[in-house]
């Protein structure tokens, strides 16, 4: 697959198109006052929209200009578009927006019935009775604040107007959601429109719905002034007004039982769901289930609320809300284990729901075998954690002095991954494949994807299926025409769906092709069977088309001086399934722990009077490479399906990073990041 | 007119002294210079001036003055990129191709002075390279296996 840029591509005549942004946070836009316009240079607003002047998906519509309640800082308010890409940016600068400001909806504890966009109840048995004044209830709350998906390639995208069609290059995860958009836009025929995906990168799951946005924006304008168009954002547009991880507060009670077991738990979850959120549904969802993880838990209540607030429109990155889940669960579960003085992996496997039970919010049925023993003692094996995590206590149990080294903690967590939608239904899980052999025994497979690693792995397994050479395998269709439709590209569905899709597309030719004449041609589509089923509105049935369990251990060292965290080793152990590939899944766990260590030692978004920072996107600091420690990875192998392993190590790591630290200091750290200026204020105030 | 010689040739270019020389460079249809962070911290925008690896995006044109500009593009003709892109491509190295150009640029700059560096040497040498996309187990791999390649080359030679 070669890699191709929208921002390299340059068409004849090409225009630059410029977003127009609301000044204010929340407010009714009045009028939109622009300077004279030169000749070739057009300005377009919400009036201007020939189609539907909103954007669709999963349940949630976006204006794709808003031409009334304005709902964050630097909302699209229209387009200025023109020939000289510094003249199209002088006239957007001298655009004069009249607003009536509205006061903004802000992310608290308490809030009106108005502000809620979703809302779960999850329960069984009543854990509040159990919560007395005699009982001993352990509460935590942990914050979670906003990540930025950050990609090499700031998001764009290049409109290119033939006579026969409008091409349009964006890099996305959803090409047939931006043909979508368009088509209600422009109020087109989805045949007039080709989709060319353009290299994603790592994908983040930021470029799920956004640059169908980007894309029904410049169309307007293509349409409009008949040129191509082209919309590139600067480094600092991205970072200020893209998508970011929605900020999550989770307060846990428990109680525990005489035998020292979870009694009763509660749980408040609140997700500050943006300005606009497409994905709540499954975010709020995916919380909710991951809430209470694998413990077994008899009486509890989850409760979730979204809220509208007005921030840029929140997406999910990688985990969808897992992630945040985990690291306030396993805080919480790091607490009552510090209090209690247990022994954190016996403690850790007494409350761990048995393989073949129900998990526990709302007995959604997870019947696989999690492995959670065997993880935990491939993790203790390589790590030493019993060992250390003993002598790392009486260290810390000796120090007179925080100047006292060495500084060294562990931590360990157990979690798991959520592979596939959980609404198993319409746009979500529309997935087919195609696998042709020719008269030549040369295979060509149809899909909606396009990823390299992908590519890699289906053609090594095509080839050991059919027994032929890997260069005979081939991938068609680089575009929309020529790509089976197929939903988003995100939570490992390539892995999980599409690749045991081609298998068996690959077996029954193996089966056929030495009794019937070539070519043969073989589609399967994707079916969530009826006990796969999840109901959004119970909360109950199959949440996931499969779940990877896994346990992570991380040692920290801080330093005494400057109070700089240092990790001295990454264990990992993911209970794998069938491995196509072990070192694209090495390569694939290594990534995905990069970007949780990077998330806890350096991405930091501060939010000022409702808009981010301009400051902070020069500030942004993705990880160096020089503080990746060793990692040891692992896989349990099996004969079962493949599962997802692209967000396990996010999900797990940050808890463990802060389990470690908490050992360290005594003091418990309730939210990320977690870098020397966090340590420095929490230790020098103990 | 600032003159300097970009890929081989000399160049004269009319442009305010502090336009950003990746701007500069794209202007002259080379792609493979991207612009990415515009602060000097990502190397998707790195070139070879007077053979060392440096962000474009931080260096104003004045700078350029009289210098050597060798991108991507002019790079990937020589047996040192095939070395790195074939010692990348055995050890695994997978890369969204956005930042490959300052990953093959650095390594280039640092097997030129250490052909056979350490972890920690690719870890300081790197330190202007950010990528989501590349495992740093592979990175290590990948730039010691260009180094192998290219100390097998040179011993032929």
């Amino acid at each position: 697959m070669d890699q191709v840029f929208f921002s390299d591509l340059e068409f004849p005549g090409q225009y630059y198109g410029m977003l127009i942004r609301s000044s204010v946070q929340h407010g009714y836009l009045v009028d939109i006052r622009p300077p004279l316009l030169p000749e070739g240079y057009y300005l377009y607003t919400a009036k201007d929209i020939p189609g539907e002047n909103r954007l669709t998906a999963l349940g949630t519509s976006i204006p794709v200009f808003t031409a009334h309640e304005i709902m964050y800082f630097g909302e699209p308010l229209g387009i200025i578009v023109g020939p000289d890409p510094a003249k199209v940016h002088e006239l957007v600068a001298a655009v004069s927006i009249g607003t009536e400001p509205l006061d903004p909806w802000k992310f608290s504890e308490k809030f009106p019935a108005s502000q809620v966009v979703m809302k779960r109840v999850l329960y069984e048995g009543d854990p509040d009775s159990l919560m007395t004044d005699e009982s001993e209830v352990i509460e935590t709350t942990s914050e979670i604040g906003l990540q930025d998906h950050y990609y090499a390639e700031p998001l764009g995208v290049a409109v290119n107007l033939t006579t026969e069609q409008l091409e349009i290059y964006t890099a996305t995860q959803w090409p047939f959601h931006v043909r979508a958009t368009v088509s209600a836009v422009l109020d087109l025929d989805p045949d007039e429109i080709t989709v060319i995906p353009t290299t994603i990168g790592e994908a983040m799951d930021g470029k799920i719905w956004y640059p169908s946005l980007l894309a029904a924006q410049a169309s307007v304008a293509s349409v409009l002034c008949k040129k191509p168009v082209k919309i590139l954002f600067s480094r600092q547009e991205d970072f200020l007004f893209s998508v970011k991880s929605a900020p999550v507060q989770i307060r846990y009670r428990t109680v525990l039982s005489g035998m020292d077991t979870i009694e009763a738990m509660t749980v408040r979850i609140l997700v500050n769901a943006g300005a606009y959120s497409p994905l709540i549904d499954e975010i709020v969802d995916r919380i909710t289930v991951s809430a209470v993880g694998l413990y077994a838990v008899p009486s509890y209540r989850v409760e979730t609320y979204a809220l509208r607030t007005n921030l840029p429109p929140m997406g999910a990155l990688s985990g969808w809300g897992e992630a945040q889940a985990f690291f306030a669960l396993e805080n919480h579960i790091a607490d009552i284990i510090a209090r209690k003085n247990f022994a954190p992996v016996e403690w850790k496997l007494l409350n761990t729901i048995n393989p073949g039970e129900k998990m526990t919010p709302g007995g959604a049925d997870f019947t696989g075998k999690h492995r959670f023993d065997e993880l935990f003692e491939t993790v203790c094996l390589a790590s030493d954690f019993p060992r250390k995590h003993t002598a790392y206590k009486l260290l810390a149990s000796r120090r007179q002095n925080i100047q006292d080294g060495p500084l060294r903690g562990i931590g360990i967590v157990a979690g798991f991954q959520g592979n596939g939608f959980l609404g198993k239904t319409g746009e979500t899980t529309r997935y087919a494949v195609e696998v042709t052999m020719d008269t030549n025994s040369r295979v060509q497979i149809k899909t909606g994807f396009h990823s390299l690693q992908m590519e890699n792995i289906l053609r090594d397994m095509t080839a050991s299926i059919l027994g032929i050479d890997a260069a005979q395998i081939g991938f068609t269709g680089t575009d929309t025409s020529k790509m089976t439709e197929t939903g988003p590209e995100t939570l490992s569905s390539k892995i999980t769906i599409l690749a045991p899709l081609v298998e068996k597309c690959c077996q029954t030719i193996q089966k056929q092709r030495f009794r019937q004449p070539l070519p043969l041609t073989v589609k399967r589509e994707y079916k969530p069977s009826k006990k796969d089923q999840w109901d959004r509105h119970t909360l109950k049935g199959k949440p996931f088309v499969s779940i990877t369990s896994g346990v992570c251990a991380v040692e920290v060292e801080v330093d005494t001086v400057t109070y700089e965290p240092v990790i001295r080793g990454i264990w990992i152990a993911v209970n794998a399934g069938k491995l196509y590939d072990r070192k694209a899944a090495q390569t694939t766990v290594s990534k995905s722990i990069s970007i949780a260590l990077s998330r806890i030692l350096g991405e930091r978004i501060t939010i000022r009077d409702g808009k981010l920072i301009p400051k902070d996107s020069v500030q942004y600091d993705l990880l160096h490479p020089a503080l990746i420690p060793d990692l040891r990875i692992s896989f349990l192998e099996s004969d079962e399906a493949p599962a997802g392993i692209g967000t396990i190590a996010n999900n797990l790591i940050p808890a463990a990073f802060a389990s470690a630290l908490a050992q360290i200091s005594g003091i418990p750290f309730r939210s990320i990041p977690l870098d020397a200026r966090t340590l420095y204020q929490a230790l020098e105030h103990e | 007119m600032i003159p300097f010689t970009l890929n081989g040739s000399e160049v004269f270019i009319d442009a305010n002294p502090g336009e950003r020389l990746v701007h500069v460079l794209r202007r002259f249809g080379l792609a493979g210079t991207k612009e990415g962070c515009l602060s000097g911290k990502c190397g998707s925008c790195m070139v070879l001036l007077n053979g060392n690896a440096v962000p474009s995006c931080i260096i104003p044109i004045f700078q350029v003055k009289n210098t050597t500009i060798m991108t991507i593009e002019k790079f990937a003709e020589t047996d040192a990129y095939a070395d790195i892109v074939e010692g990348f491509r055995l050890a695994g190295v997978s890369m969204c191709g956005f930042c490959n150009t300052g990953k093959i640029l650095t390594a280039h700059t640092l097997l030129e002075e250490n052909i056979k560096p350490t972890k920690q040497d690719i870890n300081n040498w790197f330190s202007g390279n950010l990528c989501r996309c590349t495992s740093i187990d592979d990175l290590y791999a990948g730039v010691r296996q260009a180094g192998l390649l290219r100390r097998k080359r040179d011993h032929g030679k």
